[in-house]
């Protein structure tokens, strides 16, 4: 079976490239005023996730893990 | 939290690993703007944009905290670069599924004359081209209308016409392959057209 896209992902993939560059040398400022945002419940599921994450570096392996 | 305001990014992020969570809300106000643009910018769709955005933290605060942070430069063109290899493996998963997404075109895909019901013309075309194959089948030798009969209107695999008509696959598989033939020879010599619209 014949593969076929409708979308040109190489040029997607230089696009996001070469927008990675511009916005790397955009000053931070610049966006302070930005209306372009996530939704607020994305923002607070990631805080979130901040204070919940516990790292296993943290949680140790002294009792051992079940890996099967 | 007005204190955290004014510290740099480096210093917030040395706090959060310290065990500071409220440094993160600090760095994720601050730069959720850029870092949320920069992803709308490549991928155009608000929803897509969100779950790229809640992964590339998701993975920023797991390397903070297992200690892995090394980066010399800006935090947000870090947090920029995750996001934009998250980019880059939704585009190439994409492209390996090969996936058409209707959320993509203004119109509805499925609305095509393809998928429609058969109209009355194309219903009477398909019933008379049944009717002639079956009289073309008729028209066979035993052994090979037998075959057809079993895979084509029992349904039946290879292996089981071959046990039901006490002969090898092979012989079976042959036979059907001259069924094929004949029907297409008698076919041509009726001058009848088998096509389906």
């Amino acid at each position: 079976m014949r593969k076929t896209t409708t979308q040109d992902y190489a040029a997607y993939e230089e696009e996001a490239d070469m927008l990675l560059s511009v916005f790397e040398n955009l000053p931070d400022a610049l966006f302070n005023n930005a209306e372009l945002r996530p939704h607020e419940f994305i923002i607070s599921s990631i805080k979130a996730f901040a204070r919940s994450y516990q790292s296993m570096n943290v949680l140790g392996c002294e009792n051992g893990m079940v890996i099967n | 939290m007005e204190k955290q305001l004014v510290l740099s990014d480096e210093q917030l992020v040395k706090d959060f690993v310290a065990g500071d969570a409220g440094s993160i809300d600090v760095l994720i106000e601050r730069h959720k703007a850029k870092i949320f643009s920069y992803i709308v910018m490549c991928v155009k769709q608000q929803e897509l944009a969100e779950d790229i955005f809640q992964e590339a933290f998701i993975r920023v605060i797991r390397t903070l905290k297992n200690g892995r942070y090394n980066d010399t430069g800006k935090f947000s063109s870090w947090v920029m670069r995750i996001a934009h290899n998250l980019i880059i493996d939704y585009y190439r998963k994409q492209k390996n599924q090969s996936v058409i997404s209707n959320d993509n075109y203004e119109y509805d895909l499925f609305n095509s004359t393809s998928f429609s019901d058969k109209s009355i013309e194309e219903q009477l075309v398909y019933e008379q081209v049944m009717q002639e194959v079956g009289m073309l089948v008729k028209l066979l030798p035993d052994n090979q209308r037998e075959v057809v009969m079993m895979r084509h209107y029992r349904d039946l695999s290879f292996k089981e016409i071959a046990e039901e008509t006490n002969v090898s696959i092979n012989t079976a598989l042959g036979r059907m392959r001259y069924a094929l033939m004949n029907l297409r020879r008698l076919a041509e010599e009726r001058n009848i057209s088998l096509t389906l619209q």
